[in-house]
């Protein structure tokens, strides 16, 4: 029965590669531009700075046409320091600060993509083939909580003392001797504050807390002793903090309330000429989701989440007679290297087509992921689906069952090429 | 490009001298400051605080590293100390172990654009680390 089970699921993994299957997930995981288009690109350009930006929608088009299989995804936020970051770095005050602040979340998660292909019947309905081009952007309204709050917060508190100490260590290090600990602290202290009144307190009780650990209002050349054991005694104290912090996979991590919102639209070149473009269809997200780290060990991962969404697509009436209202709820759990979801979604047409039998039909699937090592994740999904347009309505009855491996050699070789 | 690194782990190290060419005296000197981490399933927050000799206030002190930051002319500089300090947290993102990925750091001094010597120096698990850079501007 086992190895039955098991060349079951190898076959379906063949299929897997052959059909390509494109299921509509409820979490918006790819950008809504590729969603809006029915495209899931694997070359995508995500540039570090505005030029880079720039540069990149410039090689869409080549001698006055947009080409088609381009994509482009950006997050301006962190635009700011692109060239020696490299993409790895995060600041644990910008990941903890302003928990509820709207704007500050919509600022940080803005993210804009744009993708074209060439466009398909079967998303475009009756337009006239040619180049489709979709654009979308999605960001979120609440962010959650951060999960190790209290631990993130005294590593911040002990990295501003060092950092101060480390300033007054530095000038004696090129020589500017006796070190005026007022005039130094005061100076460090306005450089620090950003107009951020939790982190302006911060930077207040550390400059306080030195100016009274050091204990003197001139340090001299002999001092140079003293300074480097206060400086040993919070580095020790910081990489206590970072082992503990570090116990956890993700330590960085956010639970409670989150909520996503995305628009994509996306437009055909009909017949590749432009004076023929016409809008195809424009989609609306709202994701509430809910998150509850139910680990007791740090060194385990053990999320709950509830998702739900609402989507409103307006269809051009060549693409199909109705618009698309869909609801829909999806409970995931995830355990290291597991994960488990069962997802359920209802749409509704706003005209019913007199060749489909009702204007409701729905989509209903159990997933398992299974993530084999960092480059082959299995997954599988079972359940019935409705086809995304109602010209092409099936029976939500039918039932499906698809699984493969991914293997990820295209990050492979894009790491050995770096 | 002969000078002798400069870069050092966890305590200060001796100062190095470092010539700037002659050509480029007259330019205005820059410094980057490059991190890499190298190993999967980490990231990094990070401090730097660059000092020079005869300013009593740091001449950059942030947490993203400094990418072409002015230190001044090259015949301003001449005869300076100058130190650079890094301390790379490496927080983890995902990796299967807690051992912390190895760090790559790299200073980069320019004369205008004009590359005219670079560093680097690499970690290991050591969490957090210190990177320093002591110089004495000839």
């Amino acid at each position: 029965m086992k190895r039955m089970f098991f060349l079951i699921i190898f076959f379906l993994g063949i299929k897997s590669f052959c059909q390509d299957p494109k299921f509509e997930t409820l979490k918006l995981t790819s950008a809504p531009a590729y969603t809006v288009l029915g495209v899931d690109p694997q070359n995508i350009q995500r540039p570090a700075t505005p030029t880079d930006f720039i540069a990149g929608a410039q090689s869409a088009i080549v001698n006055g046409k947009l080409q088609p299989n381009f994509a482009i995804e950006a997050t301006p936020y962190y635009w700011k320091h692109p060239k020696t970051d490299t993409g790895k770095r995060v600041s644990l005050y910008e990941f903890i600060k302003n928990d509820n602040n709207v704007f500050d979340n919509i600022a940080k998660t803005f993210t804009f993509s744009f993708a074209t292909s060439e466009s398909d019947t079967l998303a475009f309905g009756d337009l006239e083939p040619g180049t489709g081009f979709g654009i979308g952007f999605k960001c979120n309204l609440f962010n959650g909580k951060v999960s190790r709050k209290t631990l993130i917060s005294s590593l911040m508190q002990n990295k501003l003392i060092d950092n101060l100490y480390q300033s007054i260590m530095g000038q004696f290090q090129v020589g500017n001797n006796n070190v005026v600990v007022k005039d130094r602290v005061n100076n460090w202290k306005e450089s620090k504050k950003n107009k951020d009144p939790v982190h302006d307190a911060l930077v207040d009780y550390v400059a306080d807390f030195v100016r009274n650990d050091l204990g003197k209002a001139i340090l001299t050349e002999n001092d140079k002793n003293l300074l480097q054991q206060k400086i040993d005694a919070i580095e020790d104290e910081e990489s206590k903090f970072l082992a503990t912090l570090n116990q956890a996979v993700f330590p960085l991590t956010r639970e409670g309330f989150m909520l996503e919102l995305a628009i994509g639209d996306a437009a055909i070149i009909q017949n590749n000429e432009s004076k023929n473009i016409t809008n195809a269809k424009t989609a609306i997200w709202l994701t509430p989701s809910y998150r509850i780290n139910t680990r007791k060990d740090p060194t385990v991962i053990d999320f709950l989440d509830f998702m739900a969404v609402l989507r409103m697509t307006f269809n051009n009436s060549k693409v199909d007679v109705s618009d698309y209202i869909d609801i829909g709820a999806k409970v995931q759990y995830t355990h290291n290297r597991f994960s488990f979801s069962g997802e359920y979604i209802a749409r509704m047409l706003t005209e019913k087509p007199s060749t489909v039998d009702s204007k409701w039909t729905n989509r209903l699937d159990l997933s398992f992921d299974f993530k084999v090592n960092e480059l082959i994740t299995f997954k599988a999904t079972f359940g019935r689906n409705f086809d995304g347009n109602s010209v092409h309505y099936s029976d939500p009855k039918k039932m499906f069952a698809v699984g493969g491996m991914n293997f990820g050699f295209g990050e492979f070789l894009k790491k050995n090429n770096n | 490009m002969s000078n002798q690194n400069p870069i050092s782990l966890k305590n200060d190290g001796p100062f190095v001298d470092f010539k700037i060419p002659e050509e480029h005296l007259q330019d205005d000197i820059n410094v980057s400051i490059g991190i890499k981490l190298l190993d999967d399933g980490w990231k990094f927050d990070s401090d730097h605080i660059v000092t020079i000799q005869d300013n009593t206030n740091d001449l950059y002190n942030d947490d993203p590293p400094p990418d072409k930051l002015p230190i001044g002319t090259g015949e301003e500089i001449l005869g300076k100390k100058f130190r650079t300090f890094s301390r790379i947290r490496r927080i983890r993102d995902g990796a299967p172990d807690n051992i912390p990925s190895r760090v790559d750091y790299k200073i980069t001094f320019f004369a205008g654009d004009t590359q005219i010597d670079e560093f680097t120096r690499t970690c290991d698990n050591t969490n957090p680390e210190n990177f320093i850079t002591n110089i004495k501007f000839k």
